[in-house]
């Protein structure tokens, strides 16, 4: 497979725009651990109560005491009767020690438990019930462990509207959308459009089931997809069975990840398609920027990365009319593909058809299903859904668009045998342009990134927490959840590790072969 | 897309009927679990044995066999297949005079409330199966997720799927967005420009039409989705209690669940279908640890509804008692440690 991609011209822009945009998604990343870290008091108070715990043990107390908010900063010792109290220490390691009572006068746990219960009076001001609750169990916050876990792994729940629209919209739209689809619309015509039609029942699994799905967690505590199933069919083996119907396909989507980065990434650059550090290196910075804020980090980043792709896909198609024309000025009877405008046969009609019923299945995915977790509120998530479904169409209609106009742009090229990668060429085409064609086009070239970046680290982070959470985390059920996000990282980087020795192998074998005979190989 | 790409979506697909049966099944249409996850496995196995088998190796496949789709349908006749033995078949012969009277674990469908009292697993939806395979629940809440309980939390809400006319009609506009005409028409390019309207062909006219019908119904759809879940609310029976609302009446202990808007004065949330605060879900100690703060409060909202605590300290006696009976390593505590 040669690369043959046209931007000898635009090295230099290119050279710019991809480092520029690692340096982007890095500052994402450390600003995502920031928040993590300034914006999760539990995680704080968990920490005091267990540094309290040990000096009251040093102290030799002997007494069930907690703390509670005066409203004053005071500190008010409430007996503790609850035998509650033993179990919850005994389940978080470090205080599990003190078999015994947790004196605690930390003013820092006082104030902690004071900004917990204004943030409470803030969420639910309207809910009186709730903040007498709120008020009677502040004691309990100094034993309860915080959720670390549900941080690392669920953004805190804490995603807002824009966040969660950007990481649906990034995590959705794959490197497929960017490249593929105008890969197949050059490649099948018209007949591509069924990612058009199939995006109808996309949103309508989305829709009909993330309602249920959201208020059920909402209810239950739930954080994975496999808890409901725990929940409410109450089996082992259907479990772990859902376990593995959803690790499998996730493992098989950031294998094809893996394969488009490659392919994209060496073709950009011109590199010898076999070779493998760029994808390497990039898995990793996708890696370190899981671990360093977990979905936070991924969201922030999908945020910027679904920016691009918008950007991008909102101006290359006006580009390329304004240039070339649209579908108006083709010329049916010198268009290198006339087939293209006969009725398809019986057989793709019925290829059509399945695909787009099947597209369906698209809400069982467990990347996506998170974002209906993580989601702050009903509201954020609806927003998540608006844009998904805008995205449908000007994403998916603009790429069929530029695939179908690509046949005729690049009919010198196509006669000359070199377009293995139709796409790249067309920017390469658009980038000749010079000005604003130009930067849009060596910003479709970092869209083309980010899109299959964000699918492969979103995939990541799901993965890493279906074998934490199920996986490991009953084996070891008292381990504290801090503990459970190292364990966490060791899941995302055997899934790295894996996921990308899948794809080089599968790049070596069957698409720098040519042994894959689909479509296009790098999507 | 290349197969890699194209595999995940046919076996990603074979996990849609257990989330659709788990998300809208009924007590009468429920699925043994077992039923469930056996044939999910063997149509995980089918796709995977069609896919790299048998049309791997087709360019120009004329039977256009989907190995995702085929699978589903493979699941489906498993699961109608398996059920109706379970449900009719097998108590037939369970009940003849040559049958040994072992248990088996598939016989029994019947809910926590048909279940004898003393009965440890009575809040099992499926009882009668091995204690492998019963998972540690804890963390969900004392009462088990029944269907009931899911329709009852979903009550007031405008659901898509739940809507049977709705689900066909969508069926039907996405299928009429296939081009379903006879295929390779017009032969001669030269008959190409009269069946163009504006630039495209008739026939992607048509598809761009009929595919913008299913997308309006979703984006009106989502113009009715709320933007929070309406309240449910309990009425003590201390208040009288009487049932309100198109919401059905609460199953235990005298209290009626209502859709209300705005708080009411004699009102507390549900106790069983209400959302917890970030402050609860963001609480863990282990993996199966009971919520401690989610259990306090609905404690108390069951005492401001008018339940005693003795009538409240012996459900969670008897919870206590089926746990144990699953979990005894990680049951400590005496009964009356949470009391308020």
């Amino acid at each position: 497979m040669t690369s043959g991609f046209p931007l000898n011209d635009h090295q230099t822009g290119l050279y710019i725009v991809v480092p520029l945009y690692f340096c982007v998604l890095l500052a994402c990343a450390l600003w995502a651990n920031y928040k993590n870290r300034h914006t999760f008091p539990l995680r704080h108070v968990s920490y005091h109560a267990t540094a309290a715990a040990a000096a009251a043990t040093s102290h030799g107390h002997h007494h069930h005491h907690t703390t509670t908010s005066t409203g004053s900063g005071g500190v008010a010792p409430v007996a503790g009767t609850n035998n509650n109290n033993n179990q919850s220490l005994r389940s978080t390691g470090t205080i599990a020690s003190n078999n015994g009572m947790l004196a605690s006068t930390d003013d820092s746990v006082v104030s902690l438990s004071n900004h917990h219960h204004n943030h409470n009076n803030n969420l639910h001001s309207n809910n009186s019930t709730t903040n007498t609750t709120s008020q009677n169990n502040d004691h309990y916050l100094g034993l309860q462990s915080a959720d670390t876990l549900s941080s690392h792994y669920l953004g805190a729940r804490d995603l807002g509207p824009i966040l969660t629209t950007g990481t649906i919209f990034a995590s959705f739209f794959s490197g497929y959308t960017v490249i593929g689809i105008p890969n197949e619309a050059y490649h099948n015509g018209w007949l591509a459009l069924r990612w058009v039609a199939g995006g109808s029942a996309i949103m309508m699994g989305f829709v009909g089931t993330g309602l249920r799905l959201r208020k059920a967690a909402m209810v239950r505590n739930h954080k994975t997809p496999l808890d409901f199933i725990t929940d409410r069919f109450q089996s082992q083996l259907l479990r772990y069975s859902v376990l593995l119907l959803q690790i499998v396909p996730s493992m098989f989507y950031i294998t094809a990840q893996v394969v488009a980065l490659k392919s994209t990434f060496n073709s950009v650059f011109h590199l010898d398609p076999d070779v493998i550090y760029p994808v390497v290196t990039i898995m990793a910075i996708t890696l370190f920027f899981e671990w360093l804020g977990g979905l936070r980090s991924v969201a922030m980043t999908d945020c910027v990365q679904s920016l691009i792709i918008v950007v991008a896909y909102l101006c290359l198609p006006p580009i390329v009319y304004k240039h070339f024309g649209g579908w108006a000025d083709l010329d049916p009877l010198v268009y290198p593909k006339p087939e293209f405008y006969q009725t398809p046969t019986r057989t793709q009609q019925l290829d059509f058809w399945q695909f787009t019923l099947s597209l369906f299945s698209f809400f069982t995915f467990p990347h996506l299903m998170q974002r209906i977790y993580a989601a702050k509120d009903l509201r954020s998530l609806k927003c998540g859904f608006v844009g998904m479904a805008c995205g449908m169409w000007f994403l998916m209609f603009g790429a069929v668009f530029l695939g179908t106009m690509a046949v005729q742009i690049l009919q010198q090229q196509q006669a000359q045998g070199v377009v293995d990668n139709p796409f790249t060429y067309l920017l390469g085409v658009v980038a000749d342009l010079g000005g604003f064609p130009k930067a849009i086009g060596l910003i479709t070239i970092v869209a083309a990134l980010a899109a299959i970046m964000s699918t492969a680290d979103s995939l990541l982070v799901a993965i890493s927490q279906l074998v934490t959470e199920e996986v490991v985390y009953p084996i070891a059920p008292n381990a504290s959840p801090s503990h459970m996000v190292w364990v966490g990282r060791a899941a995302s980087f055997g899934a790295v590790v894996i996921s990308t020795f899948m794809g080089y192998v599968y790049h070596r074998n069957f698409c720098v072969d040519g042994t894959d005979h689909s479509i296009i190989c790098s999507s | 897309m290349s197969k890699i790409a194209n595999i995940n979506f046919q076996l990603s697909s074979q996990s849609v009927i257990i989330f659709l049966v788990g998300l809208f099944g009924t007590e009468k249409v429920d699925v043994h679990p077992w039923i469930l996850a056996v044939s999910s496995l063997t149509s995980f196995v089918y796709v995977f044995c069609i896919y790299f088998g048998y049309t791997a190796d087709k360019e120009d496949d004329d039977t256009a066999l989907n190995s995702g789709i085929s699978g589903v349908a493979v699941q489906i006749t498993l699961i109608c297949a398996l059920e109706f033995f379970r449900r009719y078949i097998l108590p037939l012969k369970q009940h003849s005079p040559s049958s040994s009277r072992g248990t088996n674990s598939l016989r029994s469908s019947r809910p926590a409330s048909h279940s004898g009292a003393d009965d440890p697993r009575q809040d099992l939806l499926f009882p009668d199966r091995p204690s492998w395979d019963i998972p540690k629940r804890k963390r969900f809440g004392v009462k088990p997720l029944t269907p009931k309980l899911l329709w009852r939390m979903m009550e007031g809400t405008n659901e898509p799927l739940a809507n049977p006319w709705y689900v066909a009609l969508m069926v039907l506009c996405i299928s009429w967005c296939t081009p379903w005409l006879k295929g390779g028409f017009p032969a001669k390019v030269e008959d190409i420009p009269s069946i163009l309207v504006n630039g495209i062909p008739f026939w992607v006219m048509n598809l761009i039409v009929s595919a913008a019908i299913p997308s309006f119904f979703i984006i009106l759809q989502l113009y009715q989705m709320p933007n929070k879940f309406p309240r449910l609310v309990r009425r003590g029976k201390r208040r009288g209690g009487g049932h309100q609302g198109s919401a059905a009446p609460s199953a235990s202990r005298g209290t009626t669940t209502t859709l209300q808007p705005q708080p009411q004065e004699d009102e507390e949330p549900d106790p069983d279908v209400m959302e917890l605060t970030q402050e609860e879900l963001l609480t863990r100690t282990a993996y199966d640890e009971r919520n401690d703060l989610v259990y306090k409060r609905r404690r108390q909202i069951l005492e401001k509804l008018g339940i005693s605590k003795t009538e409240i300290d012996s459900i969670v006696a008897s919870t206590q008692r089926q746990l144990q009976n699953f979990e005894p390593h990680l049951i400590t505590g005496g009964l009356g440690e949470f009391s308020a």
